[in-house]
């Protein structure tokens, strides 16, 4: 999939895609509203004491991540696996490919990974002959249109039901109708069958257990189970961030994660698995890989964007987002979309990269009032402007002469006067019948989709003055 | 009980009116108003591109005009939010400023905020019998946490039909420059918001929050819409009142 440079081109790419943004408003409006039924469920005061528990959590955790991070690597070692710690993402890409190269693999299964996504995995894997397939059905969905996820925990929100069908129809060799319980049914025998000729399988990791090397993995359609069932061997690709210290944390976390996500109390299969098959089971992987990739996020440690490391990667903050709902996921240019996106791409990728981001938002403070763990997503997207005009010492050309004349004329009272004065005086070019439709760069922007009111006869400071000499002061 | 008005440059510069109706309501309810000499903008403009220091020039500047004020009330809920949830952070690592921003922090309240939990009163007399809507704006309500005092203010006009805004906390897609730097992604999103409004069928959007209107209303009045867009002051005004002039 090709990825314009340009966010400006990105989005409005997406602004035109009507069928796309209709079902990114279904998709984020059901998600949300799931979510909100949830909520109200659990009942407003106890949600923000679970959402307390789990920053609580997640702080600890990131706060003390060597420790843990030692412990978890000692117990799935314990357990028999092997571990590889990846520096970047290539690390972690060139780690499975030679273990692929090793086990001598044809058939890949993979069930939902971002992190797999984040470190471009499966082009990597097909070029040296390997089939991967997507277990996930809304993986398989996007991997069948040769696209990205659009959305994190469900990646091909942005696709309706006749495409998807389009889609399955290209691989099925009896017609597939667009009923959604047709797409399903076709969709759990095609995969079923890819399930037994697995030579490895790849999963992600939901939150890996530091005191007992367990794996937890969460989905609704038990593929992730099937493939930690039945591949001989099993790779597990995790973000360096996603641990927790046992069973207790985890009990919190997944109540948390499955109501924010979709609103369900609980994902339909939690899976937790320590790795390989004691000499007695009868299923289980003989062999178990941990690859645990860091990829920038070390480097935000220690940082004020250190809490970003909190992320649970439920998608609420996306479906929260006024700005995800109007141009959906695949404009953020990056794995991640949304206002988690927005923050994670720049800090991880770079701001040259992905700086626009940080102005791809309101300042509304949906996300962080959507998130389970509470990260101040919208003060970072903030910071992260403000990190532009000081480090880069520049926020733009325009902006910077514009906030220097604005501080030095608002910083006065008879200079900022003045200032609107003139403003009020050279306005009557634009007015009519009191209000501005038409006008010159910048405010032409502002008038694409609206007008505005015309500066009015009177500001309210004089306004101020007659009241007082009316002697109503 | 005294207090100063600090309007705010969008009231100021495009809404006197409101201006207006913020100090009337006020008065009539008791309240001892001035208008201190010197007051500009909150700095919230700057601070949200992320020219901190240029916002802290002006923030500083207004803390000393409202240096000698008990109170200070704020027609603006983003305003508000800015002095409340900003300052702090503008000046986190200078412990002098730092001070005299949490002063003048502990002392600002948005205007339905002031007149709800520092007067006292829910009731402000006013008549208004028309059929309308409220837009929460999002500063003011995640940020500030301030969010029923508004909405009971209005529900006790007299003669008020008062309709609940579907998605009522959703954002307006004003974002201050994101309106214009943004200027195709921001119009959809008003445009949500104006669906949501003609929806409820209402006469009058009501709002406490001036840039969100001016937002809103823009997009109305493009589209030829014929809903009246009010600031809650103006709301609060009619029908004379308790203590009319
Ligand atoms: S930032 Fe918060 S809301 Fe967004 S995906 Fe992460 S945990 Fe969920």
């Amino acid at each position: 999939m090709h990825i314009e440079p340009s966010f400006h081109k990105r989005y409005h790419k997406a602004l035109r895609d009507t069928a796309m943004l209709k079902a990114v408003k279904n998709g984020t409006g059901r998600l949300r509203g799931q979510r909100a039924t949830a909520i109200e469920g659990v009942g407003a005061e106890r949600w923000m004491e679970f959402r307390n528990r789990a920053e609580a959590i997640r702080l600890h955790v990131i706060q003390h991540l060597d420790q843990y991070l030692e412990q978890l690597v000692d117990n799935v070692i314990k357990n028999g696996g092997h571990v590889c710690l990846a520096k970047t993402g290539e690390e972690a890409v060139q780690y499975i490919s030679e273990l692929a190269k090793k086990k001598n693999a044809k058939t890949i299964l993979k069930s939902k990974s971002m992190v797999s996504e984040e470190i471009h995995l499966n082009p990597a894997l097909e070029q040296q002959g390997c089939n991967v397939i997507e277990s996930d059905l809304g993986e398989w969905i996007i991997q069948l249109a040769g696209e990205t996820p659009s959305h994190i925990i469900a990646p091909a929100m942005h696709k309706n039901r006749f495409q998807v069908a389009d889609l399955f129809n290209a691989v099925s060799e009896e017609k597939v109708s667009t009923e959604i319980a047709d797409l399903c049914g076709f969709a759990r025998k095609y995969l079923r069958e890819k399930f037994l000729g697995i030579d490895i399988g790849i999963t992600g990791c939901n939150f890996a257990l530091a005191d007992s090397g367990a794996i937890t993995l969460c989905t609704n359609e038990g593929n992730a189970r099937i493939i930690s069932t039945l591949a001989p061997t099993l790779v597990t690709v995790m973000g360096m961030e996603r641990i927790l210290p046992g069973l207790e944390e985890l009990t919190v976390m997944l109540s948390l994660l499955a109501r924010s996500a979709t609103g369900q109390k609980l994902t339909v299969y939690n899976t937790l698995s320590t790795g390989v098959r004691n000499p007695e089971e009868l299923d289980g992987p003989q062999e178990f890989h941990l690859v645990i990739v860091d990829n920038g996020r070390s480097k935000q440690l220690g940082t004020k964007y250190e809490k970003i490391l909190n992320c649970i990667r439920c998608g609420s903050c996306l479906n929260a987002c006024p700005v995800y709902r109007n141009i959906g996921g695949h404009a953020y240019g990056w794995v991640y979309p949304g206002p988690i996106g927005a923050v994670l791409s720049p800090l991880y990728q770079g701001m040259d990269k992905y700086g626009e981001l940080a102005y791809a938002t309101t300042l509304c403070g949906a996300c962080t009032f959507a998130c389970p763990v509470k990260i101040p997503l919208h003060d970072m997207l903030y910071a992260l402007r403000n990190d532009k005009v000081e480090l880069e010492k520049t926020g733009g050309l325009v902006e910077d002469m514009t906030y220097k004349g604005w501080s030095a004329a608002f910083a006065s009272m008879s200079r900022y006067r003045f200032s609107i004065g003139m403003a009020r005086r050279f306005q009557f070019p634009l007015v009519k019948a009191e209000k501005i439709a038409y006008g010159p760069p910048p405010i032409s922007d502002w008038l694409k989709h609206r007008d505005m009111p015309a500066l009015p006869k009177k500001f309210f400071h004089e306004i101020w003055r007659d009241m007082k000499k009316d002697g109503k002061e | 009980m005294k207090a100063s008005l600090f309007v705010t440059c969008i009231a100021d510069i495009m809404y006197g009116d409101v201006g207006k109706s913020v100090v009337q309501v006020l008065r009539r309810n008791g309240v001892d108003l001035d208008f201190p000499e010197g007051q500009t903008c909150c700095g919230q403009p700057a601070f949200s591109s992320g020219y901190y220091k240029e916002a802290a020039i002006v923030a500083k500047k207004m803390i000393e005009v409202f240096e000698k004020s008990e109170k200070v009330v704020i027609p603006s809920g983003s305003c508000a939010a800015m002095i409340h949830h900003g300052y702090p952070i503008l000046f986190a690592n200078d412990p002098i400023w730092k001070k005299r921003a949490e002063e003048f922090v502990a002392k600002c309240y948005e205007f339905s905020q002031f007149i709800v939990d520092i007067l006292g009163i829910t009731d402000v007399g006013a008549t208004f019998p028309k059929k309308v809507t409220y837009h929460s704006s999002c500063h003011m309500t995640r940020i500030l946490g301030v969010e029923e005092q508004p909405k009971t203010l209005l529900k006790n006009v007299k003669g008020i039909d008062f309709i609940e805004l579907p998605y009522f906390f959703d954002c307006c897609g004003f974002g201050g420059t994101f309106s214009m730097k943004m200027a195709d992604i921001s119009g959809a999103i008003v445009e949500e918001k104006v669906e949501n409004i003609i929806g409820t069928g209402a006469e009058v959007l009501v709002g406490s929050d001036l840039t969100c209107l001016m937002n809103i209303g823009g997009r109305l009045s493009r589209r030829g819409v014929p809903v009246q867009v009010m600031h809650l002051a103006q709301v609060l005004d009619q029908g004379g009142g308790k203590n009319a002039y």
